[in-house]
């Protein structure tokens, strides 16, 4: 159960960083997203906030509020950097 | 062109004065909550704990103030106020 | 006003990173280094390499016969010994104790028969890494401390510089672009560290002054206590707990500690006791110290009951209040000694992070600066540039030269385990030595060569280990011995990066030194 509630809670902040990412207009088109203005843009943003949220209340769930805000706080970190490198990576390609 | 001695001069006292400044401050904060009322190991820690943050902001506005003449008055005047904070509240 | 404000956080941000990064570099590598400590002393004390399917840390330990076995190494008139006892990542007992003038190096004592261990004659992460990290190991007036509180200063004076002059820190958020010039490439990886680790940087920093709060605020207590050594001592007594009471100078007997256990355990609330310190040994008024674990917890409390020796009576007990508590809490989280994998892995990826962030602010400036200083004839970037390769790749050539030494150096009953564990130091520090001289000797090659001879020495300390004990990872970790098989494989890691590293570096074209010496033609 720990295990997959970690598992979880890496996936909705890489995912919420993918989100917040992707709202930002170079990194859209970047992937191919087009250059006009998308509709996915209005939502992009808040979905990749609530993903952080939501990554911040599995943690604390697994871990309690002192270990599972510590968790979060450095997680989110490790997961910004590994979406700045997915697409490093894929602008490299 | 700022001169080099009148940079030294700020560096010295962004950093000395600044942490003079600030452990007056830490003193002075300790004294006031102990005598409202905190227990006074708490109001020290407190008072200590939050004097990295006071130094902290001091240091920015420091540097970035442009003459170091109001650097320093600043610097003694607080010193000065702290310190009498300090000794009326002990 | 704004432009001028950021102009001079933009001096600010140049002039105290150049100033203060090796200091800064070098808190962070060890640091770093730092949240394995136990595995590197486990690497580098063969002897404690006990495997966990042997003698699990769960066993309950007898701190009665923890007494009787430490009993004859207790010299009479001792004011106080001490046992640590074993945790999840340390699982040997730990053996110190004070008598008339001495302060004796400690000893470990294997769990299962508490037998001791023979000397390993090396400091170890515990000893020399980690408080490296906080001291610098220059402990005359605390002037280690000092320079690494002024570094810490320094550091959150950097983060908020950084960001202030980071001008399109919100479109660049997550800008890396690798395949550019050096300058360009190392600043966009700065930037990004900086920035995505910024939570970290910052609360480690914040936290790391807070734990040494009494010494950067050295007179803090004296506006609520009043001047003077007995109102810091009153004040230490009132924040952190203390109890004493003087000896009776009449024999007395030690009762039993396991009682004693018992009581602090029911007391709270069946959490263990992390070690036990009896405070005059043998005298009738000796007494009895038991501390709560804080292995479950961020907090490291100062939970403390202290019982007469004899009768086992409860003395004293004592708790930290609330604003005191937070300061365990916020030690808690730099310390990280609780249990948790994961936090201490993030923890380790963010402090190399940490290390990443210097070393590529050092880059930048000097690429920056390289081609405008060869062209005025200054020799600002040679000087920075030696400065910047012995405190970067020097400090981890040191460290594995410290490591190398561990291995190659006769076990400790072939001299004195003091004199072993110094002739390690004077590897390191001699190591790290040789690097800066190679640095300015070498100039701007110097990154290359030291990164080739990290790939090496890396190497050279996995072999060495394999040879000298038989440990190789796949033993290691066939044995459950994870912490070797760890520091190996972190080691095998780290020749892997520097081999790329130094790759990388030669395909980069010499551009600043080739028109140094047009310059110069």
């Amino acid at each position: 159960m720990t295990a997959l509630l970690l598992v979880a809670a890496c996936l909705a902040s890489y995912g919420g960083f993918a989100c917040l990412a992707l709202a930002m207009p170079e990194h859209w088109e970047q992937w191919g997203g087009g250059s006009q203005r998308a509709a996915a843009w209005r939502w992009l943003r808040p979905a990749g906030l609530g993903l952080l949220a939501l990554a911040y209340g599995l943690c604390v769930w697994r871990d309690g509020p002192g270990f599972g805000s510590l968790l979060w706080t450095v997680l989110i970190s490790a997961a910004a950097l590994a979406v700045a490198f997915t697409l490093t990576w894929r602008a490299t390609r | 062109m700022r001169s080099a001695s009148e940079r030294g001069l700020k560096i010295v006292g962004a950093v000395g004065g600044g942490y003079l400044l600030t452990a007056t401050t830490v003193i002075a904060a300790g004294a006031v909550l102990a005598r409202c009322g905190m227990a006074r190991s708490e109001a020290v820690a407190l008072s200590s704990m939050l004097g990295f943050v006071f130094y902290l902001a001091l240091l920015v506005w420091a540097f970035a103030v442009r003459s170091a003449a109001r650097l320093w008055a600043v610097l003694a005047a607080g010193t000065l106020l702290a310190s009498a904070v300090a000794w009326l509240a002990r | 006003m704004e432009d001028t404000f950021r102009k001079s956080m933009a001096w600010l941000h140049t002039w105290a990173g150049v100033v203060l990064g090796s200091v800064l570099f070098a808190v962070f590598w060890m640091g770093t280094l730092s949240v394995f400590d136990r595995e590197i002393d486990r690497w580098m004390m063969p002897a404690t390499r006990i495997s966990p399917a042997i003698a699990p840390a769960t066993a309950p330990i007898s701190l009665d016969k923890v007494a009787r076995a430490v009993q004859p190494a207790v010299p009479a008139g001792a004011s106080q010994w001490r046992v640590d006892l074993p945790t999840e990542r340390t699982p040997v007992l730990r053996f110190t104790y004070k008598a008339d003038g001495m302060d004796p190096a400690p000893r470990q004592m294997e769990p299962q028969q508490l037998a001791f261990l023979p000397p390993q004659g090396t400091l170890g992460g515990s000893g020399f890494i980690f408080p490296f990290h906080y001291g610098l190991h220059l402990e005359w007036k605390e002037t280690g401390k000092w320079i690494v509180g002024v570094a810490a200063m320094a550091m959150l004076l950097l983060l908020v510089s950084g960001v202030i002059i980071h001008r399109k820190i919100l479109v660049q958020f997550f800008t890396f672009r690798p395949r550019k010039s050096l300058q360009r490439s190392s600043l966009d990886l700065h930037n990004l560290v900086g920035v995505l680790g910024l939570p970290f940087h910052f609360i480690i920093t914040l936290s790391g002054m807070v734990i040494f709060m009494m010494i950067y605020f050295p007179q803090a207590y004296s506006g609520a206590y009043g001047e003077g050594k007995k109102a810091r001592a009153e004040f230490f007594a009132d924040a952190y707990g203390k109890y004493s009471r003087p000896r009776a100078n009449a024999p007395g007997t030690l009762g039993s500690l396991d009682a004693m256990a018992d009581v602090a355990r029911r007391e709270w609330g069946g959490t263990e006791p992390y070690f036990v310190r009896v405070w005059h040994p043998g005298d009738a008024n000796s007494y009895v110290e038991l501390r709560r674990s804080y292995a479950r917890e961020v907090t490291m409390n100062v939970d403390q009951i202290f019982f007469d020796a004899a009768s086992g009576k409860v003395l004293h007990r004592f708790q930290a209040a609330p604003v005191m508590s937070a300061q365990r809490f916020i030690s808690g989280v730099h310390f990280i000694q609780f249990e948790h994998w994961t936090l201490r892995w993030l923890y380790f990826a963010a402090g190399l992070a940490g290390c990443v962030l210097i070393a590529t602010g050092f880059l930048f400036w000097l690429e920056a600066r390289r081609a405008r200083h060869a062209a005025r004839g200054l020799a600002g970037v040679r000087v920075v540039e030696g400065l910047a390769v012995g405190s970067v790749t020097g400090i981890v050539i040191a460290t594995l030269a410290f490591l190398a030494a561990n291995r190659l150096l006769p076990p400790a009953h072939g001299m004195g385990g003091e004199e072993r564990a110094a002739l390690e130091v004077w590897t390191f520090y001699l190591a790290w030595i040789a690097t800066f001289a190679h640095a300015w000797w070498r100039g701007r090659a110097a990154w290359r060569g030291q990164a080739w001879t990290i790939c090496l020495l890396a190497m050279a300390c996995v072999l060495l280990n394999a040879v000298t004990t038989g440990d190789h990872p796949l033993r290691a970790l066939a044995n459950g011995n994870l912490a070797v098989a760890g520091v190996d494989l972190l080691l095998l890691a780290l020749a892997a990066l520097a081999a790329w590293s130094a790759r990388r570096l030669a395909a980069t074209p010499l551009q600043g030194s080739a028109r140094q010496a047009g310059a110069r033609a």
